[in-house]
């Protein structure tokens, strides 16, 4: 079966202490490994104001979630961000269709080096 | 990608440019918000084609990015504070 690539958004509560932020993040990645989806990336942003009040709150904590799986895995994840109420918002976006892993693990690599390089190439330019 | 406004024959003669066609390095994204905010008006409106110079092509990513970035409040839908805080007083 091809997988996608997708990436979720997702705002959780901003006043839990960090021991149930960090229950948050891992309970829904490992909700995607058990529904056979691999994860690229974990960002968390941390705490922003959000653009428009959400649910009475006028901040958030961003997590980023990108990851690959199939169709189904989004809905199931999507169902289970809905049901909890320590998530304020969500959102998921496809960036990619049939993505090879392998391939993926590559880019990812080179990318995280390729930062260092980049991060050179930006200072010379100034 | 230049467009020169025929309309104004008089001193303006502006060379607009898509700023995403000029700088390639310039990417499109909704988790951005500061770029975005470049193209949208103090209300929180897109900013027209007409106006920012913008390719087609890229106004439409912009336009999906923006809206996109609205969905996860990185980006206001609108700016009303003072309608807002009248309604809640009701």
């Amino acid at each position: 079966m091809p997988m996608n690539r997708y990436e979720t958004i997702y705002i959780v509560n901003p006043n839990l202490d960090a021991d149930s932020l960090g229950e948050v993040v891992a309970k829904f990645s490992e909700l995607i490994q058990k529904l056979k989806g691999s994860i690229v990336r974990i960002n968390e942003w941390g705490k922003r104001k959000l653009a428009y009040e959400v649910k009475r709150f006028d901040k958030g904590y961003y997590v980023v979630l990108d990851f690959c799986g199939l169709p189904g895995a989004v809905k199931e994840l999507e169902r289970n961000l809905k049901l909890d109420d320590r998530i304020l918002k969500y959102l998921t976006v496809k960036i990619d269709e049939e993505v090879d892993l392998e391939d993926l693990r590559i880019m990812e690599h080179e990318r995280e080096e390729g930062m260092e390089g980049g991060h050179k190439e930006s200072i010379e330019e100034e | 990608m230049m467009v020169i406004n025929h309309r104004s024959k008089r001193i303006f003669i502006k060379h607009k440019m898509c700023r995403f066609c000029a700088d390639p390095s310039l990417k499109i994204d909704y988790k951005e918000p500061k770029t975005l905010a470049v193209f949208t008006t103090e209300r929180g409106k897109i900013v027209p084609r007409r106006i920012s110079g913008n390719c087609a092509r890229h106004q439409r990513m912009l336009a999906l990015a923006i809206k996109r970035a609205r969905n996860i409040a990185l980006l206001p839908f609108t700016t009303a504070k003072v309608r807002m805080k009248e309604y809640r007083e009701f």
